[in-house]
């Protein structure tokens, strides 16, 4: 713990070194809870970038009221969730553009089935399908769930970074679950006819 | 409870689950060469320039300028009405013909 914290102050200073294995330490799960908000391998790494630029720019301003995976954790979620939150705007505002990519002709901003690298094989397609209901939860569940169930964190420390009490989380959870499921038996339902979530 | 919703309840049990055993996966290793990349060339840290694209500027500045004139529009002609109407209303107050024609008003 102390270690990161030196860590941290040194990169506060410009030491390279020190954000490589400050990087080396955090990137995985930094990575992993990219992948999990934006669902697209791209945008994460894009994102894992923009989330470790902050973390070199803003060191100097880290308070050790939180700890450093708490803090890197806050960094991480408010930058998925503005990316979110942009192609949310985008997709609202596409009929002033085209809404069909010229080179593939998909729609733009139709999300394709997600394959996350770190899920078992044998999990694989049904885990593609809880990640396209997870899409559909309100932020704060889908936060909760993602840092509970992808993660593995402890609720502590989830609430520690959703900066709220240990039994809203476990409320949180508790709802997220209730909806997923109620977006899976649609999904159940609705299979036959080929519809999606 | 009938045989299809238990089996749906199993198959969505099944995918509740589908996370169990899974592990975090390292970014790509170009993922830290682009950061560094950045860090050398950007010393305005934490501040890059997002770009807009031409078609889109252009279609919200064509949008921007016709609601300006259809706004600027509707008020000339909303002052045009309420001029026209204070001068009635002054005319038929004072008892006052406006074709200026006073043989005919005596």
């Amino acid at each position: 713990m102390a270690e990161n914290e030196a860590l941290i102050l040194e990169i506060a200073k410009g030491n390279r070194d020190a954000f490589q294995r400050f990087y080396a330490l955090f990137q995985s799960r930094v990575y992993n809870t990219c992948l999990s908000y934006l669902k697209n391998n791209e945008e994460a790494e894009e994102a894992v970038q923009d989330i470790f630029m902050e973390v070199f720019s803003a060191a100097a301003n880290f308070r050790s009221d939180a700890s450093i995976s708490t803090w890197i954790y806050r960094i991480a979620i408010n930058k998925c969730l503005d990316r979110l939150r942009h192609r949310k705007r985008k997709k609202r505002f596409a009929f002033l553009t085209d809404l069909f990519n010229p080179e593939t002709g998909q729609l733009r901003f139709d999300q394709p089935d997600f394959d996350h690298p770190g899920v078992l094989m044998e999990n694989k397609e049904m885990a593609s399908i809880l990640f396209k209901a997870m899409d559909k939860l309100p932020e704060n569940q889908q936060t909760a769930f993602i840092l509970k169930q992808v993660e593995g964190l402890p609720q502590k420390e989830i609430a520690a970074i959703m900066n709220i009490g240990e039994k809203a989380v476990e409320s949180l959870l508790q709802r997220a679950k209730q909806n997923l499921r109620k977006l899976l038996g649609n999904y159940y339902d609705n299979t036959e006819g080929k519809s999606n979530i | 409870m009938d045989t299809k919703d238990q089996n749906m309840e199993k198959w969505i049990g099944a995918v509740m689950n589908s996370l169990e055993g899974m592990e975090r996966p390292d970014a790509p290793t170009s993922v830290y060469s682009k950061i560094e990349r950045q860090l050398n060339g950007n010393p305005v840290i934490g501040l890059t320039a997002r770009t807009v694209p031409i078609r889109t500027v252009s279609i919200a500045a064509v949008i921007v300028f016709l609601l300006i004139s259809l706004n600027v529009l509707l008020l000339s002609r909303q002052i045009q009405k309420l001029q026209h109407s204070d001068i009635e209303q002054l005319t038929s107050y004072y008892g006052l013909s406006n074709d200026n024609n006073i043989i005919d008003a005596l």
